[in-house]
């Protein structure tokens, strides 16, 4: 391999490290306001833009410490979407149906601060917690 | 020889065909749009929407109204805190919309619920006060329905479901005349209320009532050869429909392909599924007398079978032979009985009294193998058995075998008992098919929204989500062992 290449490559890697993962950026309409939402596929966290820049405080990344599956067993029924059962039984958010510009619909589990986080991303960190005695593992 | 060797291995695995998707351009499910389920289980509806959507050209179908229109065909009951939108079957809820006709979106009301909650509470709320205030009603003076739902009591029954309704809600309630408050009452039928309430959306109904398509059509159970012949004949380049899967979620919640692999609660036979899930009671039954046969019947035959042989073995004395000849007889006995009784259930599995038997009234009871047991020992057989056992002496320690067999059986059912409930019974379409690294896989359009992060194994080689379409590529392998039922769609 040129070393040229070896070098571009290598210091590709370090740029990426020192820049963290990038996000991936969907809109959603909620309410008729387009909404940003950033993905973090390693982290497994969707949350709004506002609540990712304001981490340390955002409600609905600080609720993923609650999130469990523990005691809902009767609640996941006929497949409804966990995520959504755990937001509104466990971390007492309110489920907020999104649409993208197609009419594709997704739901957020949204926080009285107006966070809003990826059912999914509940889903998982619930099982997370329940594996690791209800601990988020959450790094930023 | 290992150049032959390696190439009979890669063709054994390679698997060839065309990649083909129908949300692709020009493809059946391209313009259907994505479904998020929330709260409500309703899986089989958005399935049943979302293959009636591909089959018509539409974009969406409202699947609440489908899972209404079920409930009031089906006159379904709540099931513990299920309200009756909840928990059926596919081909049920596309049969139930083809005869009313096809709401084309949800409608105000539905969009003012998904606001606050996506639906579930307040349908389980309105589930419920229908329930008791039916109850209530009917103490009332008359027992005419007619005279009991006069003015008055719509006037209260509906002032009582807009204290249920946030101001939003509320004012998105198209209230129920007092003709469909009569029938509901008068039927106990909560889904022609709920009907009701979203019929604003379908006005008009298109396709219109009695549409004759799509048609429905479920493969049950289906063994490990049949799925996948189903599977691979399924879709092809002239592929036009989606097939529905109903399966065990709890798929998605594995780490790894070894676990994700097995996560059906035999993953030894494919043709399993946990009876919780089944809505209808007959199909629990059914699926309980298969286990009856392959766990507590096996073991009963393979005890018989032991002492028949031991009864007859020349090297033990002409006593320790006389005593194994009464237990064999005793287990005998008590199999012949079990499968006679058997024979029976699985010919009345209809029936009400054998259904109460089971499940008496509710899907609480956790030991149905124990209930087949009993019912043997203590009941049908009892003195027959009773006798038999009489016939083997005091203390013998031979009649261990007896009970050996017995407690072997009991256990299989408390294992199966408690892996069963980990299924989490779920419903989907599949909309594709390829080859990745040699094993086939299809895309299975899940209801859970544009979201990857629920998948716990997302990053394995043998499955690979896809958030901006809902959709999941899984292998053929996972597919077949966590499926209990297909639907097709023409």
């Amino acid at each position: 391999m040129p070393k040229a290449l070896l070098t571009l490559m290598i210091l590709s890697w370090l740029l990426n490290l020192a820049l963290g993962e990038e996000a991936s950026k969907s809109y959603f309409i909620i309410d008729g306001r387009n909404v940003l939402f950033l993905s973090f596929p390693a982290e497994k966290l969707t949350v709004d833009e506002v609540c990712y820049k304001n981490k340390g405080n955002c409600k609905a990344i600080l609720k993923l410490a609650s999130a469990s599956t523990k005691g809902l067993e009767k609640e996941f029924k006929g497949g409804a979407n966990r995520g959504a059962v755990i937001c509104k039984k466990k971390m007492f958010g309110k489920l907020i149906f999104a649409a993208d510009s197609r009419g594709n619909q997704t739901t957020f589990c949204h926080f009285p601060d107006g966070s809003l986080i990826g059912n999914g991303t509940i889903l998982f960190h619930s099982l997370k917690n329940d594996k690791q005695s209800g601990k988020s593992d959450l790094k930023f | 020889m290992v150049f032959l060797a390696a190439f009979s291995l890669h063709a054994q695995t390679t698997c060839e065909r065309e990649t083909v998707r129908l949300d692709s351009s020009g493809g059946s499910m391209e313009r259907v749009q994505l479904i998020d389920q929330g709260d409500l289980g309703i899986c089989y509806a958005c399935v049943a929407a979302q293959a009636a959507a591909s089959t018509h050209g539409v974009s969406g179908i409202c699947p609440l109204a489908v899972a209404a229109d079920l409930a009031a065909k089906s006159k379904k009951q709540m099931d513990g805190d299920d309200n009756a939108l909840e928990n059926d079957k596919v081909c049920s809820a596309v049969n139930a919309a083809n005869k009313k006709g096809y709401c084309q979106n949800c409608g105000p009301l539905y969009a003012a619920l998904r606001g606050i909650d996506g639906g579930d509470s307040f349908f389980d709320s309105l589930n419920t006060y229908f329930n008791s205030y039916r109850q209530t009603i009917r103490q009332g003076n008359s027992s005419s329905w007619n005279a009991l739902i006069n003015a008055d009591a719509v006037s209260d029954f509906n002032s009582h479901m807009c204290s249920l309704a946030t101001p939003d809600v509320r004012r998105n309630l198209v209230l129920p005349v007092r003709s469909v408050m009569l029938k509901a009452m008068k039927e106990n039928n909560p889904g022609l209320l709920f009907q009701s309430l979203l019929e604003r959306a379908c006005t008009p109904r298109n396709p219109a009532a009695n549409s004759t398509t799509p048609t429905c059509r479920n493969t049950e159970w289906p063994t490990r050869s049949q799925a996948q012949r189903l599977l691979r004949n399924h879709f092809s380049a002239n592929t036009v429909t989606p097939l529905g899967m109903e399966y065990c979620s709890n798929v998605f919640d594995a780490t790894s392909p070894e676990s994700f692999i097995s996560t059906q609660p035999d993953p030894s036979d494919s043709s399993l599924t946990p009876f919780r899930d089944y809505t209808d009671k007959s199909d629990k039954i059914k699926w309980l007398l298969k286990q009856f046969d392959r766990r507590f019947m096996t073991s009963l035959n393979d005890t018989v079978s032991r002492l028949d042989q031991e009864s007859t073995d020349a090297s033990l004395t002409d006593e320790v032979r006389a005593r194994r000849r009464l237990t064999h007889d005793y287990i005998k006995e008590i199999r012949d009985c079990s499968q006679r009784y058997r024979t029976w259930l699985g010919s009345h599995s209809n029936q009400s009294a054998v259904k109460n038997m089971f499940f008496n009234g509710a899907d609480a009871v956790d030991a149905p193998f124990s209930t087949i047991v009993a019912k043997v020992m203590t009941d049908t057989c009892s003195d027959s058995i009773t006798q038999k056992r009489s016939a083997i002496a005091e203390g013998d320690t031979y009649s261990s075998a007896a009970r050996e067999a017995l407690t072997t059986s009991l256990q299989h059912q408390e294992r199966l008992g408690s892996q069963e409930r980990g299924c989490g019974g779920h419903a989907s379409l599949i909309i594709g098919t390829r080859c990745q690294s040699g094993r086939f896989q299809y895309l299975v359009r899940n209801t859970w929204g544009q979201d990857c992060d629920g998948y716990q194994h997302d990053s394995s080689s043998h499955s690979q989500c896809e958030a901006t379409t809902s959709s999941i590529w899984l292998d053929e392998d996972v597919i077949i062992n966590n499926s209990y039922r297909y639907n097709t769609f023409n």
